[in-house]
C-alpha cells in the first residue's frame, strides 16, 4: 500500500506539473513565466526524488514528517486500511445525502447514522445529532446566515 | 505607538471581542489536547466565522486557538504519558514522574502558571521588537520583500523533517495550486478549464481541512478508543506548591522564556524544537540536575512549558513584520488574516500598528485566562480526552463540512475538501509532508505580486540591491541553520520514555 500511494503522489504531481507546463505556453508571459519556472524547478526536483527513491523499494518509506503527524502502525494493517476506507466511504455518502437532502436534513442524519453504526446508544446518538443539527441551524444558519442548499430532493 | 497600544486593548476588551477570545480559548483547551486534533484543524474549523466578525473580534477568535494551544497540552503529558502536541514531549519527562509520585497536581500547576509567564514574557519581547523593526521595514522596497517571502517559500525545507526536497516539491505545488484563478496584472483566467467554480481560485479552509483534518480523523477511527482510561486521582492537592514553584524559579522561567522566544523567531523550527531545546538548557545550567531531571523535578516541567508558550510570541515577530510565516499553522493564520482584510507585512508596523498590538494583549490575557482555566477545570480537560472517536469523528466531519461550504457558499468547496483528503491521507501514507503546501498556497501569489512590482520597477537589476543581497545570505543561513538546531535538540532529547 505504501509504495502505491508514493506512485499515486509521484504520478498526481508529474500530471499537475505537465498540465501546468503545457498551459503556460498559451499565455502571455507576465502570467505564464511564474509558474513555469516553478513547474521547472519542481519537476527536476521530483526526478531527483524518484531517482533517489527508486534504491529503497516500496518497503523503505521515509515516514518521518517533521511538523505532521506520524503514521501510526495501526494504520499499515489491512484492518486499518479497510477503517480509513470506511471514512471515506462515510465522506462520500455524506456528500452524496448533501447533494440530495441538503445541510439541514443530512449532517444530523449522518451523526445518528454513524454513531449507531458504531454502536453508540441510540439515545446518546440523538442527542449528539440534534445538537450540532440545531448550532447548524442556528447558529450557521440563522446568525451567520450561511445560504445552505436545501438539496435536490427536498427543493 | 501609545494610542495604537490603547486601542489594540479596547479593540479586545469590546465584549464580543472578548466573548470571542474566551470561545478560542475553550475550543483551543479541549480540542487539541486530544492527541490527533491539532491546533490546524481547530483554526479552520473556526475560520469561517472569522469572515463575518470585524477584525478585533477576527483577531481574537483566530488567534486564541492558537497563542494558548501549548498550555492544555501539558494535561495528557504529566497525566498519561502522551504527548497532546508537538511542544508537550519534553513535559513527559520529568511531568509523568511527578505525577506517578503522585505529584500531578503540583506538576500541573507548575506548567500552567510558567505558561503563563512564559506567554507574557514572549508578548513583551513582540513589544520590544516593533520599535526596532518599524523603521526597518520601512526601508524595504518590494524587491526585499520578494526575497523575505524566497526566505519564506525556503522554510518548507526546514517543516519537511528529514525530507527537505520532498518538502519543497510540495511546496512548489502549493504555490502552482495557488496560481489558479485570475491573474491580478493581466486578468487573465489561468488554469481555471473554464470552470466558473475555478475562477476564485481553491480555497484555504476546504484545502486546509482536507489535507490535515480528513487524515486526523482516520487516525482517530484507527486507534479507536480515547487516551485517558486510567484514574485521575486528586488533582487539586499540590496545587498551590505548584504555582510557587514556577514564581520561585524566575530566572528559570525567564531563561526558558528567551530560548522559547529565539526559537519562535526563526521560521521553521517549532515547539518541538523550543521544548527540548528548553530542557536541555534547563538539564546543563540548573544544580543537580542531572541527578534529579527525568525522576520527577519540577524544573523540567517549568523550563519546557515557559519555553513553549513563550515561543508565539517569538515566531509573531517575522510574520507580522516580514510576512514570513514560521510555520504551516502561521500559514493558515496568516491566510485567515489577509481574508478578513489585514495583510501581514508592512503595514502591520504602520497603519495596522493598533491590530499588532491586540495581538500582543490577546497573548498576555489570553495565557493567563488559559492558566486560570486549566487551573480551575483541570480534572474536565483531562475528561475531555475520553470522549470516544466514535462520537468525534462524526461530529468532527459534520463541521468540517459546513466550515469548507463556508468558504465561499458553494458545494463545490466541500468537493475539493473531500478530495484533498484523499491527497493528504496518501502523502501521510507516502511519507510526503503536508505543512508544506499549506506555506506555499499562502505565500505563492504574494511572491509573484513582489515579484512582478520588482520587475517593473528596476528590471532584472533588483536582484543585485545591496538589501535583496543582504537577505539571500539570511535565506542560505535559514536552510541551513535550523536543520543544524534541529539536529542539536534530537541529540539532548534522545531518551524519551516510550
Amino acid at each position: 500500500m505504501m509504495f502505491l500511494a508514493k506512485i499515486f503522489i509521484y504520478l498526481l504531481t508529474a500530471a499537475a506539473l505537465s498540465v501546468i507546463f503545457v498551459h503556460s505556453q498559451d499565455m502571455p508571459l507576465a502570467a505564464g513565466i511564474y509558474p513555469e519556472i516553478v513547474a521547472i524547478i519542481v519537476g527536476v526536483l521530483l526526478v531527483i526524488e524518484i531517482i533517489r527513491a527508486v534504491p529503497s523499494g516500496s518497503g523503505a518509506a521515509d515516514t518521518s514528517m517533521g511538523a505532521d503527524i506520524d503514521l501510526a502502525e495501526d494504520e499499515k494493517t489491512r484492518w486499518g486500511m479497510r477503517k480509513a476506507g470506511l471514512v471515506f466511504g462515510s465522506i462520500f455518502l455524506l456528500l452524496l445525502g448533501l447533494y440530495l437532502f441538503g445541510f439541514y436534513i443530512t449532517i444530523p442524519l449522518f451523526i445518528f447514522a454513524y454513531m449507531l453504526l458504531e454502536k453508540e446508544s441510540i439515545f446518546l446518538s440523538g442527542i449528539f445529532a440534534a445538537v450540532v443539527g440545531f448550532v447548524n441551524w442556528y447558529v450557521f444558519g440563522e446568525l451567520l446566515s450561511l445560504p445552505f442548499p436545501n438539496g435536490l430532493l427536498v427543493g | 505607538m501609545i494610542d495604537a497600544a490603547i486601542e489594540g486593548l479596547f479593540g479586545i476588551l469590546q465584549w464580543k471581542a472578548f466573548l470571542l477570545m474566551i470561545v478560542g480559548i475553550i475550543v483551543s483547551s479541549t480540542l487539541v489536547a486530544m492527541p490527533g486534533i491539532g491546533s490546524k484543524t481547530a483554526i479552520a474549523l473556526m475560520l469561517p466565522i472569522a469572515f463575518v466578525l470585524n477584525q478585533f473580534e477576527a483577531i481574537c477568535l483566530i488567534m486564541s486557538v492558537w497563542a494558548v494551544s501549548n498550555t492544555a497540552n501539558s494535561i495528557t503529558s504529566i497525566l498519561f504519558s502522551v504527548p497532546g502536541g508537538g511542544g508537550s514531549q519534553a513535559t513527559i519527562m520529568d511531568g509523568y514522574p511527578m505525577a506517578r509520585k503522585g505529584e500531578a497536581a503540583r506538576a500541573l500547576a507548575a506548567a500552567f502558571t510558567s505558561s503563563a509567564i512564559g506567554g507574557i514574557i514572549g508578548a513583551i519581547a513582540l513589544f520590544l521588537a516593533i520599535p526596532v523593526l518599524r523603521p526597518l521595514v520601512l526601508i524595504l522596497g518590494p524587491p526585499e520583500f520578494f526575497m523575505l517571502v524566497m526566505v519564506g517559500v525556503a522554510m518548507v525545507g526546514t517543516l519537511s523533517g528529514k525530507s527537505p526536497i520532498k518538502g519543497i516539491i510540495i511546496g512548489g505545488l502549493g504555490i502552482l495550486v495557488s496560481l489558479v484563478g485570475v491573474h491580478v496584472s493581466t486578468g487573465l483566467h489561468r488554469f481555471t478549464f473554464d470552470q466558473l467554480y475555478l475562477v476564485d481560485g481553491l480555497k484555504l479552509i476546504p484545502v486546509t481541512i482536507g489535507l490535515f483534518a480528513i487524515p486526523e480523523l482516520i487516525y482517530m477511527a484507527v486507534k479507536g478508543t480515547g487516551i485517558a482510561d486510567v484514574p485521575l486521582g486528586d488533582l487539586t492537592k499540590g496545587r498551590r506548591q505548584g504555582i510557587k514553584d514556577a514564581f520561585s524559579h524566575w530566572w528559570l522561567v525567564i531563561r526558558s522564556s528567551l530560548i522559547g522566544i529565539w526559537v519562535g523567531i526563526i521560521p521553521g523550527l517549532g515547539s518541538s524544537v523550543a521544548d527540548w531545546f528548553a530542557y536541555g538548557s534547563a538539564k546543563q545550567t540548573c544544580p543537580g540536575a542531572s541527578d534529579t531531571f527525568g525522576k520527577g523535578d519540577v524544573r523540567g516541567v517549568i523550563a519546557v512549558d515557559a519555553a513553549t508558550n513563550a515561543k508565539e510570541g517569538g515566531s509573531l515577530i517575522p510574520t507580522l513584520a516580514f510576512g514570513i510565516p514560521g510555520s504551516s499553522t502561521l500559514a493558515l493564520i496568516f491566510g485567515g488574516l489577509i481574508i478578513v482584510g489585514i495583510s501581514p507585512g508592512k503595514n502591520m508596523l504602520t497603519t495596522d500598528l493598533s491590530l499588532t498590538f491586540s495581538m500582543i494583549w490577546l497573548l498576555i490575557i489570553g495565557s493567563i485566562i488559559t492558566s486560570i482555566l486549566c487551573l480551575a477545570f483541570t480534572r474536565q480537560l483531562a475528561l475531555a480526552t475520553t470522549v470516544r472517536p466514535t462520537i468525534l469523528i462524526p461530529i468532527v466531519l459534520g463541521m468540517a463540512v459546513i466550515g469548507s461550504f463556508a468558504a465561499s457558499n458553494r458545494f463545490e468547496d466541500v468537493v475539493i475538501m473531500a478530495v484533498f483528503g484523499l491527497i493528504g491521507y496518501f502523502m501521510r501514507f507516502a511519507g510526503w509532508p503536508r505543512p508544506p503546501f499549506l506555506l506555499g498556497l499562502v505565500l505563492g501569489p504574494i511572491a509573484e505580486r513582489y515579484l512582478w512590482t520588482s520587475i517593473q520597477l528596476y528590471g532584472g537589476e533588483f536582484l543585485l540591491r545591496p538589501g535583496v543581497i543582504t537577505i539571500f545570505i539570511l535565506l542560505v543561513l535559514v536552510i541551513f541553520y535550523p536543520v543544524l538546531m534541529r539536529k542539536l535538540s534530537i541529540g539532548k532529547g534522545n531518551d524519551v520514555p516510550g
